[in-house]
């Protein structure tokens, strides 16, 4: 435990002092500043970040874990060459990077919030934290598993298009083709399956426009609206943030370095 | 003239009116009347002073008028019964033409004005609050029931089932009333041609207005705002024929207008902001009219199955358009066609909604702008508007009761 939390702070300094996830933030950071200061009414505000949100935390998340955890490569071997057990050097390095992360993207979205006050800060960010698990756990599994790091860094940006575009554009086909037939509770599920859209409809529930939902949210809101259904929410992230990580230290376990 | 108060000889209405001969006055002089349930047979006028309360002790109805020319003036009602079989109001007129109730406030009564075969009849400065209990207990604030040329001015309505209510009451003026928070609809009527609508403000109602089977109804420059929910609308119009819809505001509902086999109804010089749909208009709709509108910050302009042909669109401004204007006339050079891709496809596929503000809807969007001939033409405003029109500039005001109608005359 003690290994796990010195190597999760050394990742954690590590990323806080690299160059791109200085730009993330401090990107972030100024799309916040703009859309709360020229954005309009707060609603809107709230709305324009969250679709920013839904894009970008996704892809620098992928990216950033992707890219240190393969630049970390000669420092892991060093590691592994000391008395630590490989369990913590995965998950101290995996912990470190997210924390990071997750401030990253926490400290500018809260600040806004305090400093400008039109958007709801909260919501935001807990839909950012969400994200930003989801995908470094699945970047940290494709760099763990892919040596190749032209590779890995190409399998994240594929899982990124897939995620944030593919899906949803298959789910428009889909639903064309499939109009005469009740598809409603196999596209909620569907959804809930993919993280982003998943975080999307959380935060649609969450804001004035689920009233334009008409019949489907009220599907939603019986499928979502319950204790039930928010214990089946949890259940589809955790296993999004723990499926990858457990599949990811059984690899990184059994690798020969 | 006879005056009635706690103190004086005569102690109520009750026995006050059957002294009254016709034309006669009746002072009431300030007080509680607990217990009042009247019916008036004789034309009287019968004034407040001081704003009286008549209690009706949650029993019954508190005034009922049999006779025309009565003038009630200057009260507060409460307290009437609540029912689900009888209609008991605060004032109830039956077979009473040429009354006028002004000056009046009406609290906690299931029914506030109730008109039964009322003609002529004019309300002015009522001001009607509901308890907003339950919908089948509760009534109308204002109730008029096959009583034409009535007029109702100034009117605040609020927590009733619908604000206002008109069933076979042709050619009646309703201007300057306020009716809001009520359970169903901020106003609501049924086979009422000829009536004229100016200057009303409809605001939080549970579903908005709803107004259905009428002809040669004239809608000017109310505002419709804040009717937000899954069911609601700014303004329900099922099968109006020959109607205007001009200077209105619709914010901040649902949808601002929902059509539906309406024939031959202009829609004109309204301001659409920020609603879910700025108009959902079905294809049993025929010669739609719908120009110099402007529409702003809505999620979706329109949603329609209508043919082109059965819709007239032009001069409209919308925000979404991102056309260009060479010949500098002040209108875009490109056509702007307001049903989006998404838009159709939640038409056919209502469960498609669970996509919006999903990138590929933006994808789709800037597809449907760089190829523009992929959307199906349904309808098509072939010269939109550039600039906002400066009434929508008029519209964030509070209150627009004190507007004037913006070219709204020289409409047919």
């Amino acid at each position: 435990m003690k290994h796990t939390a010195l190597i999760a702070r050394l990742a954690l300094l590590q990323m806080v002092r690299s160059r791109p996830f200085l730009a993330y933030v401090v990107a972030l950071g100024a799309i916040v500043a703009t859309l709360a200061l020229f954005g309009g009414d707060p609603a809107k505000v709230s709305l324009t970040l969250a679709s920013v949100l839904l894009l970008i935390v996704p892809l620098i998340t992928l990216v950033l874990i992707a890219l240190q955890q393969y630049n970390n490569r000669e420092f892991t071997e060093l590691l592994l060459a000391q008395p630590i057990s490989r369990r913590a050097v995965y998950w101290g390095q995996w912990t470190g990077m997210t924390l990071a992360l997750v401030g990253g993207c926490v400290l500018p979205l809260v600040g806004g919030s305090f400093v400008w006050g039109n958007y709801d800060g909260g919501v935001l960010a807990a839909a950012a934290i969400v994200l930003t698990l989801c995908f470094s756990a699945l970047a940290y599994r494709l760099a763990v598993g892919q040596p190749d790091k032209a590779r890995g860094i190409g399998l994240a940006l594929m899982v990124w298009l897939y995620c944030a575009v593919l899906y949803d554009a298959i789910l428009v086909v889909a639903m064309a083709l499939l109009e005469d037939y009740p598809i409603e509770k196999a596209l909620i599920v569907l959804l809930a399956l993919n993280p982003i859209d998943a975080v999307r409809v959380a935060l649609l529930l969450h804001s004035d426009a689920s009233a334009l939902m008409g019949i489907t949210g009220a599907a939603i809101r019986e499928f979502f609206g319950t204790g039930r259904s928010l214990l089946v929410i949890a259940l589809v992230v955790i296993g999004w943030i723990g499926y990858p990580l457990l599949r990811g230290d059984r690899i990184f376990r059994r690798r020969d370095f | 003239m006879l005056e009635v108060c706690p103190n004086c000889p005569l102690r109520t209405l009750e026995q006050a009116l059957p002294r009254a001969k016709p034309g006669d006055t009746i002072l009431l002089a300030p007080g509680h009347y607990p217990k009042t349930h009247v019916v008036i047979t004789v034309p009287v006028t019968i004034l407040g002073t001081g704003r009286p309360v008549l209690d009706g002790g949650s029993q019954g109805t508190i005034i009922t008028v049999q006779c025309g020319n009565v003038h009630l003036h200057g009260m507060k009602f409460a307290n009437t019964g609540y029912s689900s079989l009888e209609e008991y109001a605060a004032i109830k007129l039956e077979n009473a033409p040429g009354c006028t109730i002004g000056d009046v406030e009406t609290e906690n009564c299931a029914f506030g004005i109730a008109c039964y075969h009322s003609p002529g009849t004019t309300i002015e400065n009522a001001t009607c609050r509901g308890t907003g209990a339950v919908e089948s207990l509760s009534g109308n604030g204002v109730h008029l029931w096959k009583s034409p040329g009535c007029s109702i001015e100034r009117c605040t309505v609020s927590n009733h089932r619908d604000g206002l209510y008109f069933e076979f009451s042709s050619g009646c003026r309703i201007e300057g009333n306020e009716s809001s928070y009520n359970m169903r609809y901020g106003l609501h009527f049924m086979f009422s041609d000829s009536n004229i609508y100016r200057g009303n403000v409809f605001h939080h109602n549970g579903a908005g207005v709803a107004v259905m089977y009428s002809r040669f109804v004239r809608m000017e420059s109310n505002a419709f705002r804040d009717n937000w929910g899954p069911s609601s609308y700014g303004l329900l119009l099922k099968d109006i024929s020959g109607s205007i819809v001009c200077g209105n505001v619709f914010e901040q509902n649902t949808a601002g207008i929902y059509m539906e086999g309406s024939d031959n109804t202009s829609v004109v010089s309204n301001t659409f902001r920020s609603n879910g749909w700025a108009l959902k208009l079905f294809g049993s709709s025929v010669g739609v009219h719908l120009a110099k509108n402007t529409f702003i910050a809505n999620t979706f302009d329109v949603l329609s199955n209508a043919s082109q042909s059965s819709v007239v669109c032009r001069e409209n401004y919308w925000d979404h358009y991102r056309g260009y204007d060479l010949d500098r006339d002040g209108y875009g050079d490109t056509p702007y066609r307001p049903v989006s891709l998404f838009s159709i496809l939640i038409e056919r596929v209502p469960t498609a909604i669970l996509l919006l503000r999903s990138f590929i809807v933006e994808l789709l969007a800037y597809m449907e702008r760089a190829i523009p001939s992929m959307i199906p033409p349904t309808i098509e405003d072939g010269r939109p508007r550039m600039k906002p029109y400066a009434s929508a500039a008029h519209a964030t005001m509070p209150g627009i009761n004190s507007r004037r109608p913006q070219r709204c005359d020289d409409i047919n």
